[in-house]
């Protein structure tokens, strides 16, 4: 899985900690999502998505041949 | 200068008092155990007192951080007592100290440490702890059972004390392992 918080992120001028703290989770978690290491649930990944301004689909790109 | 009043730290302090005034060498274990958890909360002061505008975040990271000491404090009491209890196959009254303030430690501060915590929930931290908890769950109960066979078939019933060490080191240890490398790993996959 591949995501783009960090460029979202950087559009609405957000830190990690910031955006933690806006959807309820550590700064970790970001970080860990950033990298495409981590899987969010369903709740999370809607929650980046309202938060960024964008669609799940445009945030979180799963690849199917590799996921 | 704000200092939030917590009851655990309050107790260990109390008792800590308790040894000075029935003059018993045991109780100042716990006022030991109350000066090293005061550390944490003074590094956390210090840091604020540098960045008054520090983020709200940073305070909830630095708070994990001290849930994480303590996890880990009680950890290591609990396993040096399970090695000690496994090596001498006897209890002590300083044994016993010890063993009720790792797994004091270990209460205070589990459900937090696996993110189950209902004031600061992370869903990863959730995820991992669950299942770290799982395999120790698991591995405890396969050890132990495998142990108990062994022990019947071989007729080498070992010393109750010895038992009980072995599954107070066993279930801590494998929390603590598995929830350490799924942490750094970043998920349960």
């Amino acid at each position: 899985m591949k995501t783009r918080i960090k460029e979202y992120r950087a559009r609405h001028n957000l830190t990690q900690a910031q955006l933690a703290g806006k959807v309820g989770v550590r700064r970790e978690t970001i970080v860990f999502l950033e990298k495409g290491k981590y899987n969010p649930s369903l709740k999370l990944a809607h929650d980046i998505a309202k938060v960024l301004k964008g669609k799940i689909d445009d945030i979180f790109i799963f690849d199917d041949e590799t996921d | 200068m704000k200092i939030k009043f917590n009851y655990f730290w309050g107790l260990l302090g109390v008792l800590g008092f308790l040894g000075y005034i029935f003059e018993n060498q045991i109780y100042y274990v716990f006022f030991a155990f109350f000066l090293l958890f005061l550390v944490p909360i003074f590094n956390k002061i210090g840091k604020k007192e540098e960045n008054e505008h520090s983020h709200l975040d940073h305070e909830e990271s630095e708070n994990y951080k001290v849930y994480n000491i303590s996890i880990w404090f009680g950890s290591a009491a609990l396993m040096i007592s399970g090695l000690i209890m496994m090596a001498t196959k006897t209890m002590s009254d300083l044994l016993a100290v010890i063993i009720l303030l790792g797994i004091t430690a270990y209460m205070a501060n589990f459900f937090t440490y696996v993110g189950m915590d209902k004031k600061a929930q992370d869903e990863r931290l959730r995820k991992i702890g669950t299942f770290a908890t799982t395999y120790s769950w698991y591995i405890t109960l396969v050890f132990i059972s495998f142990l108990v066979i062994t022990m019947y078939w071989a007729q080498n019933i070992h010393n109750p004390i010895e038992l009980l060490g072995v599954t107070i080191f066993v279930m801590t240890s494998t929390m603590l392992i598995a929830n350490t490398i799924l942490s750094r790993k970043g998920d349960i996959d």
